[in-house]
């Protein structure tokens, strides 16, 4: 409690240098968390997209078919396409428990006199028996008798609202023939804004090969639905696919045979490895445009640093007297410690006040998302290791504690 | 109370500008001493006394105070005789110039982990005793070098201390004020209280019953009466 005390004496007094002490803190809480932006935004999305795939990321796979299968998929193929066979390499592959596919693609409705123009997603019932694309809760069954109920992103909610029936119009490209179905759907419930949609997609840039954060997905018109034969019939499933393995299955094992069986069609990579190698992506792609922040940064902790270093022969006669009075070094330390701390905190709280209008106006990131988890303990090791290296630094320069000379004045 | 036996100090150890500031110091001071140091500039004064106070480490020696053995003693044991049993005044009085005099006063008794209103309390006392009592709400930079001296008077007062140490406390006094400082150590003398002062005045020696000199490092006792 006296700690506390002396502290709150220590707080009250205004010294340039404490406000020199904590410009450079705020500077670098706001560089740091410029410069830790994008892997932050990264995490946000990997957890997110965790959170609605509850698959070990080690052993489930993912196919990404080759470009030129895509374009086979959409029309530009020769008459035999090679879908089947990718089907069948992938099926009668040895360790593969289940193959999740999905369709994404254009969709529309007349709706009130006028056209509505969807993105579909049309998950496969063994897709949404392994990753329900949506909590059962969000699901309104009602009034759904003899139509395909669909869940409505937010921004589609307005033109289909809950309770609203409608024929999805789509047409299905995704083999040799040209599929055109009229579905009879009804808008069963709103997906949560705050969820992130599951996928097996193209995107080696995002994790929108697995899934799509909200921040991605919450302002576009979509509507998704799991696939029911009565309304579709049997279509061909579109690829990429995510690819479950049996329990005991060897995952290595997995992978060679099928990149044995699956050949130049496609990749085959565990959901952990494209998670990494977005981050890989992420890193190198932002790299650049961060280093002069990361300067910056560290110009402004190097400040903090040596100026605390220097700070502290400011309050050398406070602590002199102190140590006079009965006050031990280790007390004294402490109480730099936690005056310092005190500074941070002020300085992280405006710090992180600051970062989106600087991101925006200097930056010109207008989606800054936040310090996060990663900005924070960046902020704060940095700040804790710079902290306790100065005032070591310090304390050793003083090594006789009352370090600090006041008492060595005589003779 | 305080055993020294040959203590000696050297700066710079081990180097060519090795210096023995203090040279086989022994001293011997009862409950109720008043002792003067007195010696040139450079001679060790305020090494014995930093030494004493437990502010600085003989390089040789033994030191008691009490029963404690202070040269072996940790920091935070050196920290607590200063805090409770070593009172401190120093030349340039040692406060905290934008402190009142209260707030400075009531420090030891803070650092110790005495509960705000008694310490406030304790406090008041202490300045009434040293006669400043109207003061306690002043800033310290607004009194004068008499006033200040008082102010660091009862602030060695504050946690009842056995010891009292003085280093050069008229240095920055005029004769006025040096005589009623003095009296002001007699007084609390005679209440039984142990001083040690280290000072250049001639005068203000003579005016304790035991007076040591230093000269080269090397203590010896003056008088006794």
């Amino acid at each position: 409690m006296n700690t506390l005390r002396i502290l709150k004496k220590l707080c009250s007094r205004f010294y340039w240098k404490d406000l020199f002490l904590f410009v450079t803190l705020a500077l670098m809480v706001i560089f740091t968390n410029i410069i830790t932006q994008p892997v932050q935004t990264f995490l946000n999305a990997r957890r997110q997209i965790r959170d609605v795939i509850p698959l070990d990321y080690e052993s489930t796979l993912h196919f990404d078919p080759s470009y030129s299968l895509l374009f086979s998929s959409m029309g530009f193929t020769e008459e035999r396409s090679y879908h089947p066979e990718v089907h069948e390499a992938i099926r009668n592959c040895d360790g593969v428990r289940a193959v999740l596919e999905m369709y994404s693609g254009g969709a529309s409705c007349q709706e009130g006199g006028g056209t509505f123009n969807f993105q579909m997603y049309l998950y496969s019932q063994s897709f949404a028996s392994y990753i329900p694309p949506w909590p059962e809760a969000g699901r309104n069954a009602e009034g759904t008798e003899g139509r395909l109920p669909v869940m409505v992103s937010p921004a589609a909610a307005d033109m289909l609202p809950v309770g609203t029936a409608f024929d999805l119009e789509m047409v299905l490209t995704s083999y040799e023939d040209v599929k055109e179905l009229s579905v009879p759907c009804v808008a069963a419930g709103i997906l949560s804004p705050e969820r992130a949609l599951p996928r097996a997609g193209v995107d080696n840039k995002s994790l929108g090969a697995i899934g799509l954060a909200p921040e991605y997905w919450q302002d576009a018109p979509l509507v998704a639905a799991v696939y029911d034969p009565a309304f579709f019939g049997e279509i061909p499933w579109d690829y990429p696919a995510i690819i479950v393995p049996e329990k005991d299955a060897d995952r290595d094992a997995l992978r060679a045979r099928l990149g044995e069986a699956l050949g130049t069609w496609g990749e085959v990579r565990d959901l952990a490895q494209i998670e990494r190698n977005v981050l890989a992506s992420t890193l190198s792609e932002s790299l650049p445009e961060q280093l002069k922040f990361l300067l910056l940064a560290l110009i402004a902790i190097f400040g903090y640093g040596a100026y605390l270093f220097l700070a502290i022969r400011q309050r050398e006669r406070q602590f002199a007297v102190f140590y006079i009075a009965g006050m031990t070094k280790k007390r004294m330390f402490t109480l730099n410690m936690l005056f310092n701390v005190v500074l941070y905190l002020l300085a992280a709280a405006v710090g992180w006040v600051l970062t989106p209008w600087v991101a925006k106006s200097f930056v010109h990131v207008e989606s800054y998302t936040g310090a996060g988890l990663l900005g924070t303990l960046c902020t704060g090791g940095l700040f804790l290791v710079t902290l306790l290296m100065s005032l070591t630094a310090s304390f050793i320069q003083n090594r006789n504690a009352a370090a600090i000379t006041l008492y060595h004045k005589g003779d | 109370m305080i055993t020294l036996k040959d203590v000696s100090k050297n700066y710079n150890v081990g180097k060519q500008t090795e210096v023995r500031a203090l040279r086989d110091a022994n001293l011997e001071v009862a409950d109720g001493d008043f002792i003067s140091v007195t010696g040139p500039s450079g001679s060790g004064k305020s090494t014995l006394l930093h030494i004493l106070a437990g502010l600085d480490a003989p390089t040789s020696g033994t030191y008691f105070f009490k029963d404690i053995d202070v040269t072996k003693a940790s920091d935070k044991v050196k920290c607590g005789l200063r805090n409770r049993q070593i009172g401190i005044i120093l030349q340039d009085f040692g406060l905290l110039g934008d402190d009142t005099a209260l707030e400075n006063v009531c420090l030891p008794l803070t650092i110790g982990g005495m509960r705000r209103k008694q310490a406030l309390e304790r406090g008041k006392s202490v300045l009434e005793q040293v006669g400043i009592a109207e003061l306690a709400e002043k800033r310290v930079n607004q009194l004068s070098g008499g006033q200040r001296q008082r102010v660091a008077v009862a602030r060695a007062l504050v946690q009842n201390a056995s010891l009292l140490l003085a280093d050069e406390p008229t240095g920055a006094l005029d004769s006025r004020n040096t005589s009623s400082l003095m009296d002001l150590f007699e007084a609390l003398n005679a209440s039984g209280m142990t001083i040690i002062i280290v000072t250049h005045n001639i005068a203000a020696a003579q005016r304790t019953p035991i007076s040591y000199s230093i000269i080269d490092g090397v203590l010896r006792q003056e008088r006794r009466t």
